[in-house]
């Protein structure tokens, strides 16, 4: 009797154990995701913590704990550091925000998660971003055949002209193909002295992202093709940065770009004609109510490529909760999160999303040259020593601009240093 | 006995009057030792010695990083350029700051000296980072206010921050302005402490303003003299943030000094091996430099009077 009522016990117990250890996994305990971004964009913390409420409309078990972290002197590269430190603390967000000046570095020191396989296991979660993204402007997010992040955000360099100083000096927004002796002309008519007032036609793009671009154009680039050795010396970028010191030191076209001077403020104030940036100088734009303002391709020296810098929500292996982490990231690739989160600062990866947002911001005047470079974008060259190498690419170009220095020579010396650092020493 | 008694008390309450001492300073120490005596003990005795990313475990590379350091030609730019920077503003925030106490504590209304004393003190309590903005408008080559004035009496703009040389000046210039109080403050204390009797005596000795000086004022200011010395020229040797906002180590590598090719290695390369390696040939430099001040400071120093 007294075996038969122990027995009885013991099934009872293992059946209500069973139950309850059912209904446990059943019910999904509550997961908060830590995010860390870079403060700079349009929005405040509190309207992202508002943004992220309709994600947990449809996810009620995961909550997203937003850190914004201030970009610094340095944009992303104090930006990177910063979430080193976070990570080597013991305090790693699950995701993160990477541009792609950091996606090579943070995959190359193990730190990214790929997202391949939560793609292939979740397709309802992805939805229609990869018909609505250009695929041009993912590739800097898939590495070595895994994609490390759905890209939400871009940027291109276009060249902007102050219209109201065009006009006054004759001149109209130049046709898509312009060429050198283009450029030079327009220099020479809209260098001038104005009531006294100094007018230079152009700031030179003192900044890796910025100059780049003018290198793609002439057939050159920062570094080979497969981000190994440094390009810096050969002929056809030599060409460019002559061009920026002549213009600096012997027309007097350019002003010797400081680096705390907002070059974006003097073309709004006349100081300027023009300059090559993205989207990024319309929130400036619109917060001085600045409308005289057109776009064009950048000087077509020998080709017409527009180089980009895209950036996206990337996933720390770190993360003890790798698939709601990836759900959140992908999410911020939904039109909601894009349409809603970068407001002038960007341009939306989806096209539906940029054929809303950008004609609605009224400036600049040919706004839909930004998505259509798209077709013809190149990625800046950021291989995973993309900070020190760019801090060697401006102090070199510093010495150009500001010393009647041998270009050439300055050249061979930056190449020396960048190679030692692509190759470890 | 009663001398052995008599000698316990002495003990026991010399031992609890240093232990309320050691307590009131407590606080200071554990937050010294945790945030700067740590970190410099394992940067100069431990990091140096490694190859360290923040990320993956310090590995041992022996003394790889101070052959990189004598053998990198940038080592020699940036020692160059610190030992400049020591060489311009130690005299400068001395003898300015030195002049300026001197011109507040003469005879003049109260409210005048506190308006002075608060003016010159001023830029020492706001954001370095808010006041180099307005100075790189100031030192702007083509727009900027300096040059606009220069223009007006018929003088050629000058190349502040394009030129190396002008740009050395132009962060020598904002950081007198911005540090020179502290120095002033230190001078307008040691001259309050002078003793008003020695200035009357030996004016009725008819002592002149030369002889006051001299004689009486810069002799018994020393023990400040070498306080603002030393601290200045510490400071100095850590030269960072002037350059590193104003002219972010530029032209080229004109301003770029020891502690901002640290910070570069350690938050550009993530190298903080080869980081430390810079911060231990500075904690030397500056070690050796302070040694060698104290040894001397018997010499010329005058505590006499206190």
């Amino acid at each position: 009797m007294r075996l038969k009522s122990v027995v009885l016990t013991l099934f009872v117990a293992t059946v209500l154990f069973a139950v309850t250890g059912c209904s446990g996994a059943m019910q999904k305990k509550p997961v908060t995701i830590k995010m860390a971004y870079m403060q700079g964009q349009s929005v405040t913390k509190e309207q992202t913590e508002k943004i992220f409420e309709e994600f947990t409309k449809s996810n009620p078990t995961i909550k997203v704990d937003v850190t914004f972290i201030p970009a610094g002197g340095s944009g992303w590269n104090d930006y990177f550091t910063k979430i080193q430190t976070m990570i080597a603390g013991g305090n790693a967000p699950d995701i993160c925000d990477v541009a792609i000046e950091g996606i090579r570095m943070f995959v190359s020191m193990g730190l990214a998660q790929p997202l391949d396989g939560f793609i292939k296991a979740h397709p309802d979660a992805i939805g229609d971003a990869f018909t609505d993204i250009n695929p041009h402007l993912e590739v800097p997010f898939k590495i070595d055949g895994n994609t490390y992040g759905v890209v939400n955000n871009w940027n291109n360099v276009v060249m902007h002209f102050n219209t109201k100083l065009l006009k006054d000096a004759g001149l109209a927004v130049p046709k898509e193909n312009w060429g050198k002796e283009d450029l030079l002309k327009y220099c020479a008519k809209l260098t001038k002295t104005v009531n006294g007032k100094k007018q230079f036609a152009i700031s030179i793009p003192n900044y890796y992202f910025g100059a780049e671009a003018w290198l793609y154009n002439n057939h050159a680039s920062v570094l080979n093709a497969d981000m190994t050795k440094c390009t810096l010396n050969e002929p056809n970028s030599v060409e460019i940065f002559q061009l920026w010191q002549d213009m600096v030191q012997k027309y007097k076209y350019a002003p010797y770009p400081d680096p705390n001077v907002d070059a974006i403020n003097q073309l709004i104030t006349g100081q300027t004609a023009m300059g090559s940036w993205g989207r990024w100088p319309v929130q400036e734009y619109k917060n001085n109510n600045f409308t005289d303002v057109a776009v064009q391709y950048l000087t077509n020296f020998k080709t017409n490529v527009v180089e980009f810098g895209s950036g996206g929500t990337v996933v720390l292996k770190s993360s003890k909760h790798l698939d709601e982490a990836s759900r959140v990231a992908i999410w911020m690739s939904s039109s909601y999160f894009i349409k809603n989160y970068y407001g002038y600062s960007a341009i939306p990866t989806r096209k539906s999303v940029a054929d809303e947002v950008i004609p609605a911001a009224g400036v600049p005047q040919n706004y839909d040259l930004y998505y259509k470079t798209a077709e013809i974008a190149v990625p800046v060259q950021a291989p995973p020593q993309y900070a020190v190498i760019a801090t060697i690419f401006d102090r070199y170009l510093s010495e150009i601009l500001s010393k009647p220095v041998s270009v050439k020579d300055e050249l061979d010396k930056a190449t020396a240093e960048i190679d030692a650092v692509l190759a470890g020493k | 006995m009663g001398s052995f008694v008599a000698g316990n008390l002495r003990k026991h309450r010399h031992f609890r009057d240093n232990l309320t001492g050691y307590l009131f300073i407590l606080p200071a120490l554990l937050t010294f030792l945790v945030f700067i005596g740590g970190p410099i003990v394992a940067s100069v005795f431990f990091l140096d010695f490694c190859k360290y990313n923040i990320l993956t475990p310090p590995v041992y590379v022996g003394l790889r990083n101070f052959l990189k350091l004598f053998s990198d030609p940038m080592s020699s730019t940036v020692f160059l350029n610190t030992f400049k920077f020591v060489a311009i503003l130690v005299p400068l925030h001395v003898v300015i700051g030195l002049l300026l106490a001197l011109g507040v504590c003469r005879k003049i209304a109260s409210p005048l000296k506190y308006y002075y004393r608060t003016a010159i003190y001023f830029p020492v309590v706001v954001t370095v980072s808010a006041v180099t903005i307005i100075w790189t408008y100031f030192f702007n080559f083509d727009f900027g206010v300096i040059n606009y004035f220069l223009n007006l009496v018929g003088i050629q703009s000058v190349p502040w921050l394009k030129s190396g040389d002008w740009a050395l000046v132009a962060v020598a210039i904002f950081s007198v302005w911005k540090g020179v109080g502290s120095s002033f403050i230190f001078f307008v204390i040691g001259l309050q402490n002078i003793p008003d009797s020695y200035m009357e005596a030996a004016k009725i000795d008819g002592a002149n303003w030369f002889h006051l000086f001299f004689k009486i004022k810069l002799p018994l200011l020393t023990p400040t003299m070498f306080l603002v010395l030393t601290t200045i020229l510490i400071n100095c040797f850590q030269i960072f943030d002037e350059p590193f906002l104003i002219t972010n180590g530029g032209p080229g590598t004109s301003t770029r000094t020891i502690a901002l090719q640290i910070y570069e290695q350690a938050f550009r390369s993530y190298d903080m091996g080869y980081a430390s390696s810079f911060a231990a040939v500075l904690f030397a430099i500056v070690l050796a430099i302070t040694v060698i001040q104290f040894s001397f400071q018997k010499k010329w120093v005058n505590y006499d009077y206190e």
